[in-house]
C-alpha cells in the first residue's frame, strides 16, 4: 500500500507523479462533485449509498480479475460463474438446517467458496498444462459453467415463472433466511439486505473494503502475488528468476475464482434469489473497471483499490444516466463508450509514462555527460 | 573514381555514439567488404544505405550526386538492395510470392502466377540453388530461406547490393553459390558491399576491405596488399586497458565440469572444467553459440548428449537421462545463478519496483506465514546498495526509471541473492556507461575472490583480457581455443573466432 503513494521525491528534491496511476480517483471525486451540485436526485447521501451498493458485487468480482489481468490475461467466465454460485448457493441452502441458526448460511458460503476454487483450478489447469490461451479457454469454460447453472437450475425458464415447489429453493427460501440477525445487525442475506447498514454505510460497502484490503496484502505483499506480477511483466524474466510459470498461472486462477465466489454470495444476497441469468457481458463491466482502475491491458501493473474505485465510477454513470433521465433501454451505447474509453485513456496513459521515462532517462544521459565533461 | 560516398555518417542511440564521423568509398563494380568486431557499427551503415535509420549527421554520395535516403522504398530507388542478416518472410506463401511481394505482376487486376512462377524461377536457377519457386516458404531450411532472402534482394535489380552476414546460416554449398552470385553481380558491373565475420570469404570474393571499430573508420586496404593478421589487428586495435582489475588470484578445486556437451544445430562436443574463485571467459562473434552453451547449464536449453558435473555430483548425464537442472528453478536450487544478456526483455520486470525486483527470487525465504517481511525485504536491500553501489531515489521507484548500470546491478542482486556458486553472466555490461562497466567487473572480481565461479560472456575483448582467468573461445558452435591468461592477445582469440585453422588447436585442451 506504501506503493501506491503517487508522491515521489526526485533525486534534486523535486517532487514528481506518476499521473495515470490515481488519475481514476481524481476522475471520481470530480465526478460525484459535479453531480452533487447539477442534479437534485444526488445531493443525498443515500443515492451515493445505493451507488456503493451496486458497485460493490462488480467491485468485487474485480479484485479477482486485476489478477488476471496483472498477469497478462483476462477471464471471460466469471458471469457464469456467478451464476452457477447463485444457483447453487440457493439450491443447498434450504437443505442444509443445522441447530445452529445461521450455521446453514455459512456452511453454504464454505460450499459455494470452494466452488470457486475449483472452477478457478479447472481454467488455470488448462491454461497452465493444455497450452490453450486464457481467452480461448475462459470462453468455452464460460458456456460450460452456464450449462452447469441451467442444469442445476433444472430448467431454462425465468426464476419468476417458476412453479411453487421450485420457489422453495429460491426467493422463498431466502426469505426464511433473511430473519436471522446477529445482535440487532440483519445478515446480509435475502430481500432484505437493501435496508442493512452498519454507520450509515451498507454492509456490502465494508465487505468490498475488507475484501479489497485482502487482495491488495495478497498482491503486494506475498510470494504469489509478487510472482503474478512477475509473470504480467514478462514470463521469460520470470523463468530465468526461477518462478514457476505455470503454477503461478494457475493461482491467478484461483485468484479470480475465489473473489468471483464471494462476489456470487454477495449478489445472490442481493436479489434474494437464485440468478442463473447473470447477463454475460457483467465479464466486461469488471474487466473495464480493472482497466479503467489503471492496470496495464498487457499485465505487469496494477492496483486493486483503483479497480474498486473504478467499479464505483461506473456505477456512477449508470445512476447518473437513471438521474438525468435517460432511457434505460439506450444505457448500452454510454456502457460500450465507457468500454472504449477505458481501453483507449491506457493507451495514452502509457504514452504518457514512457516520455516521463525517457525524459528522466534523457537527464540522466545528459547529467553523466555533464560530469565526465566537468572532470575533463 | 569513387562511386558511393559516405561522408562524415554520425549516428546516436539512446546517446551512445553508434558511429563517430564514418566516412567511407566504394568503387563501382567492385565487392567492398566492411569488417569489424561486434557493434563496431558494420550493421549500422549498412543499415543507413539501406534505408532503415536515418543518419544524425553526414552526406551519401552516388554517383557524384548527394543522395537523401530515409526509407527502405528511397534506397531502391537510388539502387540499394539489401540481404538483411534476420531473415522477414510469409511463412505460409510460396518463395515466389516472397520474391515478387514488392512488386507482384499483375493482368487484368489479378496477380499473374504464372508469370511470376516463371521468373522467380529463372532467378533461382540462375543462383545455381535447387529450389522450386512454387514451395511454401515454411517448407524450406533456414540456409534456403537465406538464399530466397538473396534472390529478393537480387529480385529488384539495383546496381548495388549489400550482403549482411549472408552466409551465417549457409552450409559450404550454398556458401559456393553465394560466390558465383558475387561473381555474377560484379561481371554485370553491380557493386557489392560485402559483410562478414568470416574472413576466409573476405580473402576468397572481395576487392577492398574496410575496417570500423568502436564506430569509427579504421582505413581500406586493396585485399591483395593486406593478410588476415593484419586485418585482425586493425580490428582489435591496441588500446589500453580501460578496466582496472585483473583477475590475478589464485583459483580453486573443480566446480563445475562440462563433458562432450552437445545439442544438435547449436553446438557440439564441448568439454571444458570450472573452478572455485575463477572469472572464465568466453568469447567468440555473433552467431557462434556460445550463449546456448551456457543456458544449457541454467535449464533454458536441453542438450542432446553429455554430461555435466557440479561440486562431484553428476546434474546431467544424456547416456543416463539423468537432468537435475532441467529449470531455471532447478539449477538455482544447486548454486547456480543466471544473469541474462537481454536485460530489458528477460531481466527487469520494468513495472515493478526496484526493491520487489531485487527480492523476486527468494520470496519464500523473506516471507513469514505467507507475508513478506518488509524488514528483511529492506535489510537486503541496504545489504547490496552499500556492496554494489546501487544508485536509486526511493526503494519504491519502478525499476524502468533506473539507469541501464543500476538495472544491471539490481539482476546481479537477485541472482546472488540466491547464494549461487557458479555465477554465469551475459553480456554483463551490454548498454551500461563506462563506470558502472568497472564497477560491475569489480564486483565480479571481489565475488570471485570469496569463492564464487564465475562464467562471463561478453562480446568486449577487452573485458575478457582484462578480467578473466581464462578465456574459451567457440567457432560455429564448437570449442576452437583455451587460452589462459599469460597468453591473452585479442588477435589470438580473434583468430580462434573467426575459424583460422592455423590457430585454432594451438592451445593445450586443459581438459585435465
Amino acid at each position: 500500500m506504501k506503493r501506491s503513494n503517487s508522491l515521489r521525491k526526485s533525486r534534486n528534491g523535486g517532487i514528481y507523479f506518476y499521473f495515470g496511476d490515481h488519475a481514476i480517483v481524481i476522475a471520481l471525486v470530480v465526478f460525484w462533485v459535479a453531480l452533487f451540485f447539477t442534479n437534485s436526485a444526488f445531493s443525498s447521501f443515500s443515492n451515493y449509498s445505493a451507488i456503493i451498493k451496486e458497485a460493490s458485487i462488480f467491485a468485487v468480482a474485480g479484485i479477482g480479475m486485476t489478477f488476471a489481468v496483472i498477469s497478462g490475461v483476462f477471464d471471460l467466465s466469471i458471469a457464469s460463474q456467478i451464476a452457477l454460485s447463485s444457483v447453487v448457493f440457493t439450491a443447498i441452502l434450504p437443505r442444509i438446517t443445522p441447530e445452529i441458526p445461521g450455521l446453514g448460511i455459512v456452511l453454504s458460503c464454505v460450499v459455494i467458496i470452494i466452488m470457486g476454487v475449483a472452477m478457478g483450478l479447472i481454467n488455470g489447469l488448462l491454461v497452465a498444462n493444455l497450452r490453450i490461451p486464457a481467452f480461448i479457454t475462459t470462453l468455452a469454460m464460460q458456456m460450460v459453467y452456464r450449462g452447469l447453472a441451467q442444469f442445476v437450475n433444472n430448467s431454462p425458464v425465468p426464476i419468476s415463472s417458476l412453479g411453487n415447489e421450485y420457489r422453495s429453493f429460491t426467493a422463498t427460501a431466502m426469505e426464511d433466511v433473511v430473519r436471522w440477525q446477529v445482535g440487532g445487525v440483519e445478515l446480509f442475506f435475502g430481500r432484505g439486505f437493501g435496508g442493512t447498514r452498519l454507520f450509515g454505510f451498507p454492509l456490502f460497502f465494508y465487505i468490498m473494503i475488507a475484501l479489497a484490503l485482502i487482495g491488495t496484502v495478497i498482491l503486494r505483499k506475498t510470494g504469489i502475488g509478487r510472482n503474478i506480477l512477475a509473470i504480467g511483466n514478462s514470463r521469460e524474466a520470470a523463468h530465468i528468476a526461477g518462478i514457476n510459470v505455470p503454477r503461478t498461472q494457475i493461482i491467478t486462477f484461483v485468484m479470480v475464482g475465489l473473489f468471483t465466489a464471494f462476489a456470487g454470495i454477495m449478489m445472490t444476497s442481493h436479489h434474494g434469489s437464485s440468478n442463473y441469468g447473470v447477463p454475460s457481458g457483467t465479464e466486461f463491466t469488471v474487466i473495464s473497471a480493472v482497466v479503467l482502475g489503471g492496470t496495464a491491458l498487457a499485465g505487469g501493473k496494477g492496483s486493486i483499490l483503483n479497480t474498486v474505485i473504478a467499479a464505483l465510477f461506473i456505477a456512477t454513470i449508470s445512476t447518473a444516466l437513471t438521474g438525468f433521465g435517460i432511457d434505460n433501454n439506450i444505457h448500452g451505447i454510454f456502457n460500450g463508450a465507457i468500454l472504449v474509453f477505458a481501453f483507449s485513456i491506457n493507451t495514452i496513459r502509457s504514452y504518457a509514462d514512457d516520455a516521463f521515462v525517457k525524459f528522466l532517462a534523457n537527464r540522466d544521459i545528459k547529467a553523466i555527460a555533464n560530469k565526465t565533461a566537468a572532470t575533463k | 573514381m569513387e562511386y558511393i560516398e559516405l561522408r562524415n555518417i554520425v549516428k546516436t542511440f539512446y546517446g551512445v555514439k553508434a558511429l563517430d564521423d564514418v566516412s567511407l568509398s566504394m568503387k563501382k563494380s567492385e565487392v567492398h567488404a566492411v569488417v569489424g568486431e561486434n557493434g563496431a557499427g558494420k550493421s549500422t551503415v549498412m543499415k543507413i544505405l539501406g534505408g532503415l535509420y536515418f543518419a544524425d549527421r553526414g552526406d551519401i554520395y552516388i554517383d557524384g550526386k548527394p543522395r537523401h535516403i530515409n526509407n527502405v522504398q528511397a534506397a531502391l530507388k537510388n539502387g540499394i538492395s539489401v540481404v538483411h542478416q534476420e531473415l522477414h518472410y510469409m511463412p505460409e506463401l510460396s518463395v515466389a510470392e516472397n520474391i515478387y511481394l514488392h512488386d507482384l505482376p499483375v493482368k487484368a487486376g489479378f496477380i499473374d502466377k504464372k508469370t511470376m512462377n516463371k521468373n522467380a524461377q529463372a532467378l533461382l536457377d540462375g543462383m545455381n540453388v535447387d529450389i522450386k519457386a512454387t514451395t511454401p516458404m515454411s517448407l524450406l531450411s533456414v540456409s534456403e530461406q537465406q538464399m530466397v532472402e538473396i534472390a529478393k534482394a537480387l529480385s529488384h535489380d539495383t546496381d548495388i547490393v549489400i550482403m549482411d552476414e549472408p552466409t551465417a546460416a549457409l552450409n559450404v554449398k550454398e556458401v559456393d553459390a553465394l560466390y558465383g552470385i558475387v561473381a555474377g553481380l560484379k561481371a554485370k558491373g553491380k557493386t557489392v558491399i560485402y559483410i562478414s565475420h568470416r574472413l576466409k570469404e573476405i580473402f576468397d570474393i572481395c576487392d577492398r576491405v574496410s575496417v570500423l571499430r568502436d564506430g569509427k573508420y579504421m582505413g581500406t586496404r586493396n585485399i591483395g596488399e593486406i593478410n588476415q593478421d593484419q586485418l585482425v589487428e586493425m580490428m582489435v586495435g591496441r588500446e589500453i586497458s580501460q578496466y582496472s582489475t585483473t583477475a590475478d588470484h589464485e583459483y580453486g578445486e573443480t566446480v563445475l565440469k562440462v563433458r562432450n556437451l552437445t545439442k544438435e544445430g547449436l553446438f557440439s562436443d564441448i568439454s571444458f572444467d570450472l573452478h572455485k574463485g575463477e572469472v572464465l571467459g568466453i568469447a567468440g562473434l555473433m552467431g557462434c553459440f556460445r550463449e546456448d552453451i551456457v543456458k544449457s547449464l541454467y535449464g533454458l536449453i536441453h542438450p542432446d548428449s553429455g554430461e555435466i558435473e557440479l561440486e562431484g555430483q553428476t546434474v546431467y548425464s544424456g547416456s543416463e537421462g539423468v537432468n537435475l537442472i532441467s529449470t531455471p528453478r532447478k539449477a538455482i536450487g544447486r548454486g547456480i545463478g543466471y544473469v541474462t544478456e537481454d536485460r530489458k526483455n528477460s531481466g527487469i520486470f520494468a513495472l515493478m519496483t526496484a526493491r520487489e525486483n531485487l527480492t523476486i527470487s527468494i520470496m519464500k525465504f523473506l516471507a513469514k506465514f505467507g507475508l513478506v517481511r518488509a524488514r528483511s525485504e529492506q535489510e537486503l536491500l541496504d545489504d547490496y546498495t552499500a556492496k554494489m553501489n546501487m544508485k536509486y531515489r526511493t526503494p519504491h521507484q519502478r525499476i524502468n526509471s533506473l539507469s541501464g548500470g543500476n538495472q544491471q546491478k539490481f539482476i546481479l542482486a537477485r541472482t546472488l541473492s540466491t547464494n549461487c556458486r557458479v555465477l554465469i553472466t551475459l553480456e554483463p555490461t551490454r548498454g551500461i556507461d563506462v563506470g558502472a562497466k568497472s564497477e560491475i567487473f569489480a564486483l565480479l572480481e571481489d565475488l570471485a575472490k570469496s569463492g564464487v565461479a564465475i562464467i562471463v560472456i561478453s562480446s568486449e575483448l577487452q573485458e575478457i583480457i582484462s578480467n578473466c582467468h581464462r578465456t574459451l573461445v567457440i567457432f560455429q558452435g564448437a570449442l576452437t581455443g583455451e587460452i589462459n591468461k599469460e597468453d591473452f592477445e585479442e588477435t589470438l582469440i580473434m583468430q580462434c573466432a573467426t575459424g583460422n585453422e592455423v590457430f585454432m588447436g594451438k592451445e593445450a585442451d586443459g581438459n585435465g
